[in-house]
């Protein structure tokens, strides 16, 4: 059980307000907790202002480690044209999801200004990192409501609507949203139970949002889950890959 | 070493949790390494403060003086400050607890004047839940800390996920305001940074007992005493139960 393959769908890499996190650092977490591989993405300086330098330095981490990284593209939808250019030159680039933060990036979730970065998303299906839990900015619901705009999209509910979103929006706006993953990062089992009581587990993805949160503990959270080993590969590895897999660019 | 959670609750029927038995919460306690636990109420916040206030205080009566407990009041209730007075001086709780967007009340509507006031009196703490606008961000709270220089003012989850910066910004410009770093509602690696930014004589710890299965309080433990065995002992010390001891005068 301890052995299984752990695919970490949501680390960030790269020089912020805080921290700055390099690609060595995250490796020796990696391998000291046992993960295979992880969807990597900028920092925020990277996804605020800074998108290509950041898109170009997670490109290369993934190039220079294929068989750990895959990455996150992230562009600050205020750059317009700018934004949609350096997106798909990104994703041609090699990075094969996108990240959204409205609180890092200035925007609420269903202004306009998103929209062709959502479109984008929907036409090549890819998979969409959004923060959520900001009040105003980035909220369950909202994404729900983006979910919905966008179908063939993929959406990742980054920290599940927490805090304090968690309580009550967070499973209803996956519930109504098909194409809305959830990540397991900072929600408690109970909660997490409940949500693969409702909507099943093949929408849950284990996340570590190293390196902020304890990457140990996070997994171990996963372990005490109601599911059985099936399930608990499939939450650390199983479905991450089928989606990873289904995207087409 | 000795720990003192500062923020948990007794649980009850809102969110269908049901009421835990004081022997079962003592039983997580244990499991969790948590010596003494200051206590709310759930209930309290949504229906009747003074039932609850009362069932608080039986519950307490059964954990030979390891649960601290903590009233609430209707802040809009104009006879708020004797409910208040009630629990301090006859009932020996040692705090009050507001939340202020459960309870729909902003810290600086001008009831809550009346509840500051009388904390101030009875030189009693007030512990609010924190890091969710638009009741209860940080520096709204704080702002009573200013009207009222000698009220110690607790951040019950300093800041939560996304204003933890406002919770630093809060203590530092008022002293009578402290931080509880709460559990996971703040990423671990910043409540590293809180701690060497504010100092360790500023912060309690808490789990948020109530909410969730045991699995949860066990969880929180095991986080701070991740984060915080890289400090000095003596801050270690401060955080884990002195600070506490300080602002419960006990």
């Amino acid at each position: 059980m301890n052995n299984q393959n752990i695919f970490d769908a949501h680390i960030t890499l790269g020089p912020s307000q805080y921290f700055d996190i390099n690609p060595d650092t995250v490796l020796q977490l990696m391998d000291q907790n046992n993960i295979e591989k992880a969807l990597i993405s900028p920092s925020d300086q990277w996804m605020a202002v800074d998108n290509t330098i950041g898109n170009r330095k997670i490109a290369k981490y993934v190039n220079d480690w294929p068989e750990r990284f895959l990455g996150y593209a992230s562009v600050n939808p205020w750059y317009g044209e700018k934004a949609c250019l350096e997106l798909e030159r990104a994703l041609g680039d090699g990075l094969c999801a996108i990240k959204v933060n409205p609180l890092r990036q200035g925007f609420i979730l269903l202004e306009k200004i998103c929209a062709p970065i959502f479109e984008i998303a929907n036409q090549y299906k890819l998979i969409v990192y959004v923060v959520t839990g900001i009040g105003v900015l980035s909220m369950p619901l909202q994404l729900s409501e983006i979910a919905r705009r966008y179908p063939e999209a993929i959406f990742i509910m980054g920290r599940s609507g927490w805090s304090d979103f968690h309580l009550m929006d967070f499973i209803p706006s996956v519930q109504q949203s098909p194409n809305i993953y959830v990540e397991t990062a900072y929600n408690f089992p109970e909660t997490l139970n409940t949500v693969i009581q409702t909507i099943g587990l093949d929408r849950v993805l284990f996340s570590s949002d190293a390196p902020f949160s304890n990457t140990r503990m996070e997994i171990e959270k996963i372990r005490n889950l109601n599911v059985d080993a099936l399930g608990s590969r499939n939450i650390f590895y199983g479905n991450i890959i089928q989606l990873l897999n289904e995207k087409k660019i | 070493m000795k720990a003192i959670d500062m923020h948990s609750h007794l649980p009850g029927k809102a969110f269908n949790y049901g009421r835990k038995p004081t022997p079962d919460f003592l039983y997580t306690m244990d499991k969790s390494g948590i010596d003494t636990a200051v206590v709310f109420t759930i209930d309290g916040f949504f229906y009747d403060p003074i039932q609850s206030n009362n069932l608080l205080n039986e519950q307490v009566k059964e954990a030979n003086g390891r649960l601290i407990p903590f009233c609430t009041v209707d802040p809009r209730n104009e006879m708020a400050h004797l409910e208040i007075r009630r629990c301090i001086c006859e009932l020996g709780f040692k705090g009050i607890k507001i939340h202020p967007w459960w309870q729909g009340v902003s810290p600086l509507d001008p009831c809550m004047k009346m509840v500051a006031e009388e904390a101030v009196r009875l030189k009693v703490p007030i512990i609010f839940h924190d890091g969710t606008p638009p009741f209860s961000s940080p520096l709204q709270i704080a702002y009573l800390a200013g009207e009222y220089p000698d009220l110690k003012v607790i951040l019950g989850h300093g800041g939560g996920m996304d204003l933890w910066i406002e919770a630093v910004a809060a203590v530092k410009r008022y002293p009578n305001c402290t931080i509880c770093l709460c559990g996971s509602a703040t990423p671990p690696a910043i409540l590293r940074l809180m701690i060497e930014e504010l100092g360790a004589d500023k912060v309690t710890i808490g789990t948020d007992a109530g909410f969730g299965d045991d699995y949860y309080v066990k969880y929180r433990m095991e986080q701070f005493h991740d984060l915080l065995k890289d400090f000095p002992l003596i801050d270690q010390e401060r955080m884990y139960w002195q600070n506490a001891v300080e602002l419960l005068n006990i």
